[in-house]
């Protein structure tokens, strides 16, 4: 028998071979599943479209009308201007989480944080800290996982980041206030 | 309360502690809880499994949890060693990317008036409809070119099994060699220098070598963006040991200097050159490791004038882009070059590219010749030629290189060097990986723990599936080539073929089916799990043709990309987590992972496609004599396949059997049947919508495992991978065993014992002898176990700015987004991060031009011009003189600025350099 | 029913009094115990949310606990949840 998981955790075992369950719950989200997507094919298979979906899928479709860039791939589009996030840490507000256990967003302004160098780690100066729950303006404590080096010393809480974890930016996106090019993958 | 609501409630306590306990990496001491992980499956309706992240070629392992369908969450999966738990921004999109508002749900084809058309809108039609167009226009163009008119694009993003059941319908059943990967633009430089310096492909190494080593020097390898959960082990060791040395060789700077100990910004294409300053000071410092090199290696060199992969006519030519195009067939060698090359400066030489149709011929040297030949790269010389940033003092370079050829050669420090596009992206690349495993091979620091030359790949399954299978045009499976007659032989005994079925005349690579769909001597086109239209390198010159000329052109996608909007039909996939499949990433480790959920809508596996394909051929139709302009082989009528029909009777085909029969549903195909125990009750649609009772990726899979059992590329059983423990395993698997550390006698069975070091690669290990300038000696030596160390001279690019493109140009990726953005770009988190591919620039140059960052500005070359934002910040300042643009956004097209150019010897494309103008909007 | 898996670093000293101590809070074990470094790993059932929090807070109070953090969170029956993810990432 083959099984993932929990299987793994609570089978005896050296720590090297623990499957962890960090997020073995049940998630928050209660986006409805898959949104119209896996209904609407399974109509079709005749050729012959039987619903009012699929006979709207089949209209026309003009390949200018198709993709990211709608347009002809012969034109030259003029891309938009970057519009960057100028929130200071401390006056944003914390953004949502693509499903349960997604790393955070960066929900502030990073360029002038960066670069991340042996030397110097501006993430790490605000959020390697003890805060049980963040209020307004606290900056969002780096969490016990992250003092954890499953690689060299697994079971041994750190003082520091795991060395591993250390380019913040590897992990969390710090996003603009560009627009999504088409609807959300998560239906939320 | 009832007893059974007790028991659950303690069962429930037992997994949630010792789920706290691992979550923290604590050891869960004591007895299991039985029923314990079906009970919390029970309870969360998450169901867990692992698999393996769709982007890079890191390979890095998942646990992917779905729910009622749909996935709805991953994380790094702690017992794989590849990541230990940890993703990248992108591997954590592996549970959204399946769910973009617009994947593609049903086929579409161009109509007017219900019929096919050319010019028409797209029409969703049925799968039969969208075959009978596919096969219809197929017909047509076979029966006017023959199996060369016919071909397909594929990937490195192929699972296993569906790259081996291309390849074979590709070339045992249609008998064309036009099959080739994206990843022909990838690493196709790093296959060919294995082949030629070890005679097998691959690394010896793995990723163990980054803990192991003291000294990381990346040339051409942004891994802080690109494969960013291997940095992570390196940042991870660096911080952690004061003595370990990072060294960053770019021709900008970018994330990896932030973290490095040496950075090293140098000119585009002098990397040759630096190479050789290296080597030089090796054997001038006394620093080769002679026993290892007596014993094991032999020196080679080979011709100059090889070209640059251009096409050797002008007819397609642009008219600004001439000059370029003219240097395919005759180079003035500059200044720097007749230095390099041993010949006076102060002459003019004009060279004949002659070579270029042999560029891969080569030749045994001596260690004399090799040392004279490095004589003129000297530090002075090579530090004037190289110097990357105009701003940086002199001085402090000549400095940097010093410290690079300390590390290099103190015999104290071991040495992984790690490369990627950088190398073979690069008009020279099969010679720049080369000089690597020179350099590594002198000090005899290769293929031991924590000592080697290493290339990554960029694609999840590059090795595994491009590479492994053999999806290129000039090769077949376990590293054997069509050109090879004994291959050929073995090929056709496995697959059970008549022989004289496969085309022993290579096919065309991916950026010459380009060509031919522009010369009209390819009409027919599948492109699959590739965007070919927005990836391949001067992109006008493939536009055109693709929409305007006579041919017919399908793109299988998950999402409406750049060239489904080119096709003509377009076909929806499954993606990675919707069927099953494996992929090999660059350390040899296989991966493989189950179906998850459906896919939407009447998506299907390509595996499905291609099997549903095969069934529109009867062998009639292929397999009797065809047409194959210019081949010539021994055996062969000189450009003309023989008919096979009445040898395909004696193995028991009629003229009737449909390719489907004859290379897929066969007797011990069929023998494996689904249901499947590994499967433990997960679905297959592939075999559902085909309705069989087999399993055809656990079939193909072990189909395509005999080809590599007992020569050195061995997997373990399809069924091994899909165990509770394994994570992967890294072949040759001998004995149940994964081999760590090829070629070393300690590690690898496949080492002669006694050996200790056995380079055993069977191909082109008999070669040869002559001198710098050619072959005096034409007896072949024999090298069995032999590597070669090869001298290759610096040479320049086909393209270099001048006075009116006065700017380098570089392309490459960006962290956030993958490829050409299909998936990512759809992901809201990433693309909010990165929204637009922007110009970076340095600000001297973009002031010079009245540009300030955000605005619009032209960039401009001798193939076209596109409009990007400017950026003179952010992560990659680049020196004066060089501009940089990602290419993943379709809004961003740079591939219609770049040059086709490639290595003539890899024929893999040089996307790092060509000459720009950039100006404002 | 909330199932919480808690994480306790005890202060240097009995740790075997610490667990006595963290055991009597109601609907609270000590399930695993790491002398070496004076861990523990409880698990607390709770009718909702707010009890587990509650929980959770009596535990970081104890004068033998430095520190005590949510690892695990599972609920059972209703079908919500609590996503230990959040925060922990």
């Amino acid at each position: 028998m083959r099984r993932q998981g929990l299987q793994g955790l609570i089978r005896v075992g050296g720590p090297a071979l623990l499957v962890p369950a960090l997020f073995v719950t049940v998630p928050l989200m209660t986006a409805p599943l898959a949104p119209g997507a896996l209904a609407s094919g399974d109509v079709a298979t005749t050729g012959e479209p039987a619903t009012e979906q699929a006979q709207a899928q089949a209209a026309p479709i003009a390949d200018v009308e198709l993709g990211l860039s709608r347009g002809s791939v012969f034109d030259v589009p003029s891309p938009p201007p970057v519009v960057e996030n100028e929130a200071e840490p401390g006056e944003s507000v914390r953004l949502p989480r693509a499903y349960p256990g997604a790393p955070a967003l960066v929900p502030h302004a990073v360029a002038d944080l960066l670069p991340i160098t042996r030397r110097d780690n501006l993430c790490l100066d605000c959020h390697a800290v003890e805060i049980e729950e963040p209020g307004e303006g606290e900056p969002t404590p780096i969490p016990e996982s992250h003092y954890l080096d499953l690689r060299n010393a697994p079971g041994v809480r750190r003082d520091a980041v795991a060395g591993a974890r250390y380019n913040c930016l590897s992990c969390h996106a710090a996003p603009t206030a560009a627009a999504p090019l088409v609807g959300d993958p998560g239906g939320s | 309360m009832s007893a059974t609501e007790l028991s659950r409630r303690e069962l429930l306590k037992a997994t949630v502690a010792a789920a706290a306990a691992s979550a923290v990496g604590l050891p869960v001491p004591g007895s299991s809880v039985p029923g314990g992980a079906e009970l919390l499956d029970e309870v969360t309706g998450w169901r867990w499994d692992k698999g393996v992240c769709r982007f890079c070629g890191v390979g890095c392992g998942l646990r992917i949890a779905t729910r009622e369908g749909r996935v709805v969450a991953v994380e790094g999966d702690r017992d794989n060693p590849v990541n230990r738990g940890l993703l990248c921004v992108k591997g954590y999109a592996n549970a959204q990317i399946l769910y973009g508002e617009d994947r593609l749900r049903r086929p579409l084809l161009r109509m007017k008036g219900g019929r096919f058309d050319k010019r028409g809108e797209f029409v969703a039609v049925s799968w039969e409809r969208a075959f009978d167009e596919m096969e219809r226009q197929f017909k047509r163009v076979h029966a006017e070119l023959g199996p060369t008119g016919v071909g397909i694009m594929g990937s490195g993003q192929y699972t296993v099994q569906e790259g081996y059941a291309a390849a074979k319908l590709v070339k045992a059943g249609w008998r064309s060699n036009n099959l080739d990967p994206n990843a022909r633009h990838c690493m196709a430089s790093a296959v060919a220098a294995f082949m030629q310096v070890f005679g097998i492909d691959e690394p010896s190494g793995n990723y163990d070598d980054i803990e192991l080593t003291d000294t990381v020097v990346l040339w051409g390898a942004n891994m802080a963006e690109m494969h960013p959960m291997l940095w992570a082990r390196i940042v991870d060791k660096r911080l952690a040991d004061p003595g370990y040395r990072v060294v960053n060789l770019t021709t900008f700077r970018n994330r990896c200097s932030d973290l490095a100990d040496l950075e090293i910004v140098f000119k585009p294409n002098t990397d040759l050159a630096i190479w050789n300053y290296v080597a030089r000071e090796i054997v001038r410092r006394g620093a080769v490791d002679r026993e290892f090199v007596d014993r094991h290696c032999v020196f080679a060199t080979g011709p100059y004038d090889i070209g640059f992969g251009m096409r050797s006519g002008a007819e397609f030519a642009f008219a600004a882009e001439r000059d370029t195009q003219a240097r395919e067939r005759e180079v003035v060698l500059s200044r720097a070059e007749a230095i390099a090359q041993r010949r006076d400066p102060a002459a003019e030489h004009r060279v004949a590219q002659a070579s270029a149709a042999t560029a891969g011929k080569h030749w045994l040297i001596g260690f004399e010749e090799f040392t004279k030949a490095l004589e003129p790269y000297t530090l002075e010389f090579v530090a004037e030629l190289s110097q990357g940033d105009p701003d940086e003092p002199p001085a402090t370079y000549r400095q940097k290189l010093v410290q690079l050829a300390d590390l290099y050669a103190d015999p104290k420090r071991k040495a992984v060097s790690f490369w990627t596009m950088g190398f073979n992206q690069h008009t020279r690349g099969t010679w720049v990986n080369e000089q690597a495993y020179m350099v590594h091979l002198l000090t005899g620091k290769q293929a031991k723990p924590g000592n080697g030359a290493f290339s990554l790949t960029g694609q999840p399954s590059a090795c595994g599936t491009a590479r492994e299978v053999g999806t290129f045009s000039h090769r077949l499976p376990a590293d054997m080539v069509v050109d090879d007659p004994q291959h050929r032989a073995r090929a056709e005994e496995l697959w059970k073929l008549p022989a004289g079925t496969v085309n022993p005349k290579p096919g065309s690579h991916i950026t010459k089916m380009m060509r031919d769909l522009e010369d009209g001597s390819l009409k027919w086109l599948w492109v699959q799990v590739t965007n070919p239209f927005q990836s391949t390198a001067n992109a006008n010159h493939w536009l055109g043709p693709a929409r305007e000329k006579d041919n017919f052109i399908v793109v299988s996608d998950v999402y409406p990309t750049l060239s489904c909007k080119v096709a003509d039909l377009i076909l929806p996939s499954a993606m990675i987590f919707e069927k099953w499949g494996a992929y090999g990433n660059s350390e040899r480790r296989t991966q493989v992972w189950s179906e998850q959920v459906p896919p939407p809508g009447e998506a299907r596996s390509d595996l499905w496609q291609v099997l549903e394909f095969s069934k529109r051929f009867k062998l009639a139709e292929v397999w009797g004599a065809q047409p194959v302009p210019g081949l010539e082989a021994p055996g062969f009528e000189p450009g003309r396949l023989p008919e096979v029909l009445a040898a395909a009777r004696e193995l028991g085909y009629g003229p009737e059997a449909t390719l489907y029969d004859v290379l897929f549903a066969t007797p011990a195909n069929r023998r494996v049947r689904w249901p499947d125990a590994v499967a433990e009750g997960r679905d297959n649609h592939t075999v559902v919508h085909a309705g069989i009772d087999w399993f055809p990726e656990k079939a193909l899979f072990e189909e395509y495992a005999a080809f590599g059992r007992g020569h050195a590329h061995d997997l373990a059983p399809f069924d091994v991978y899909y165990g509770d423990d394994v994570r992967g395993l890294r072949w040759p698997v001998v004995d149940g065993r994964e081999t760590a550390w090829r070629f070393n006698e300690e590690y690898d069975p496949y080492a002669a014992r006694g050996s200790g070091f056995d380079f055993y690669g069977p191909a082109g290990k008999s070669l040869p002898r002559g001198d710098l300038d050619g072959v005096t000696d034409p007896e072949p030596v024999a090298l069995a176990g032999k590597a070669k160390i090869f001298f290759r001279p610096y040479a320049e690019p086909p393209e270099s700015p001048d006075e009116e493109y006065d700017l380098w140009l570089s392309t490459g990726r960006v962290l956030e987004h993958w490829h050409s953005g299909s998936m990512t770009r759809r992901v809201p988190e990433l693309h909010r991060a990165v929204p637009t591919a922007q110009l970076f620039i340095h600000p001297a140059d973009a002031k010079e031009r009245g540009l300030a960052r955000n605005d619009l500005a032209w960039i401009d070359s001798r193939r076209g011009r596109i409009q990007a934002r400017v950026e003179t910040a952010g992560r990659n300042p680049v020196p004066r003189g060089l501009v940089f643009v990602p290419w993943f956004d379709e809004g961003v097209f740079i591939n219609k600025v770049t040059l086709d150019a490639t290595c003539p010897i890899s024929k893999e494309t040089d996307f790092k350099k060509c000459a720009v103008k950039v100006y404002k909007v | 029913m909330h199932y919480s898996g808690i994480l306790i670093q005890t202060r240097a000293g009995d740790l075997t009094a610490a667990a006595a101590e963290i055991e009597k809070i109601p609907n609270v074990e000590v399930r695993l115990v790491y002398p070496e470094s004076g861990r523990l790993i409880a698990v607390q059932e709770t009718a909702d949310a707010a009890a587990q929090e509650e929980g959770l807070r009596r535990i970081q109070r104890s004068s033998r606990v430095q520190f005590a953090a949510l690892v695990h969170h599972l609920v059972d029956g209703g079908g919500a949840l609590g996503a230990a993810g959040e925060g922990t990432r």
